[in-house]
């Protein structure tokens, strides 16, 4: 076989990816072979010093767990939904007074008005049926009471 | 039998993830590790690996409630460091910082970190020099790059994983591990010559 394998196999390979056509030229090529495991052994060394390096870096380091209490209110898990529920709850009962106090019954305009005009015409009634005006009332019971005839003053005396 | 043991195999995996990170303490403990490991390689500066580190557990933890299972917990808390990691470079002021770090500490003692003892002092030594070479052109990458090459080979994670924990597609996470793997056969080339 006279071509070898292009840097691109030979990464594919390295990387662990060899297709039939790469696997049949390593058995027949032992350069590219030979290239290949020079390759994947540099990195396999490369990796289990970095492997032990960090080991011996991680020594005296002491990653702790994050506390299971919640530091914060909101890191309660379902305690913070039920919260939020009755506090909604809460909100909900104590809007509808509020709603209610401020949404009263009208009393119905047409009612008030009959009421104000019954009144209205009473009084003017009343005014109509005065022999004398209010402030004389008081003497024009007087005379009547002398000349024996009894008014009253509201009566009407024509 | 079976119908005692079969609630057990019907559970989704969003129900079994989600039991997983019931216990949280024991999610810290088993990914402790790979993520402080993953951001200390990424960062080179151990301080921020630890914080970054402790805050990739806080904020799993604050959205745990929202893990949907649609990964493993293990790519969803990488997914966690990732961003971490590329807010923490964004930053101009630290990206400064970390230069600074970089320089002074990382490619002196890239070698130290092989310990085998079987080996021959060459060996040891040739390997040593492998590994700074290799270290050297990680270091050279663009942040992608370096991202879906240590999760690939130092997380030991699969393509698709990497894609879940990046966020970027398929085709273009072949592309940038292909282009870190050009970079680094390239300062292994190099070293030798």
């Amino acid at each position: 076989m006279s071509r070898h394998l292009s840097a691109r196999d030979i990464s594919e390979c390295v990387i662990g990816n060899r297709s039939d056509t790469v696997e049949g030229h390593l058995n027949a090529c032992s350069e590219c072979a030979g290239e290949v495991a020079r390759m994947s052994e540099s990195i396999a060394m490369f990796g289990s010093a970095i492997r032990e390096w960090s080991e011996q870096q991680e020594g005296n380091v002491e990653i702790k767990a994050p506390d299971p209490a919640p530091n914060h209110f909101w890191d309660m898990g379902m305690f913070r939904w039920q919260v939020a529920t009755a506090s909604m709850a809460a909100l909900l009962l104590a809007a509808i007074p509020v709603h209610r106090m401020n949404h009263r019954e009208p009393v119905p305009m047409t009612m008030t008005a009959a009421v104000s005009d019954d009144a209205l015409l009473r009084d003017v009634e009343t005014q109509i049926s005065r022999s004398v005006p209010v402030s004389i009332e008081p003497l024009a019971d007087l005379m009547t009471s002398d000349t024996g005839t009894t008014t009253t003053t509201t009566g009407r005396s024509r | 039998m079976e119908s005692v043991l079969q609630p057990e195999f019907t559970l989704s995996i969003a129900e079994q993830t989600a039991g997983e990170l019931a216990d949280f303490e024991s999610v810290v403990r088993q990914y402790q590790s790979a993520i402080f490991r993953y951001i200390l390689a990424s960062l080179r500066d151990r301080d921020a690996a630890e914080t970054l580190t402790q805050d990739c557990f806080l904020k799993a933890y604050q959205a745990r409630d929202g893990f949907r299972g649609e990964s493993s917990v293990k790519t969803w808390m990488m997914r966690i460091a990732v961003n971490l990691v590329r807010d923490h470079i964004s930053n101009a002021r630290l990206r400064f910082w970390r230069r600074t770090q970089r320089a002074s500490i990382d490619l002196s003692l890239a070698g130290d970190w092989l310990t085998d003892s079987k080996s021959s002092p060459e060996a040891v030594a040739n390997a040593r020099q492998l590994v700074a070479a290799i270290w050297s052109a990680v270091d050279e990458l663009s942040d992608k790059q370096r991202t879906v090459f240590l999760l690939r080979f130092v997380e030991e994670m699969d393509i698709l994983e990497i894609v879940a924990a990046t966020g970027i597609k398929e085709g273009t996470v072949k592309v940038h591990l292909f282009r870190a793997l050009q970079a680094v056969r390239a300062k292994i080339a190099g070293g030798k010559q």
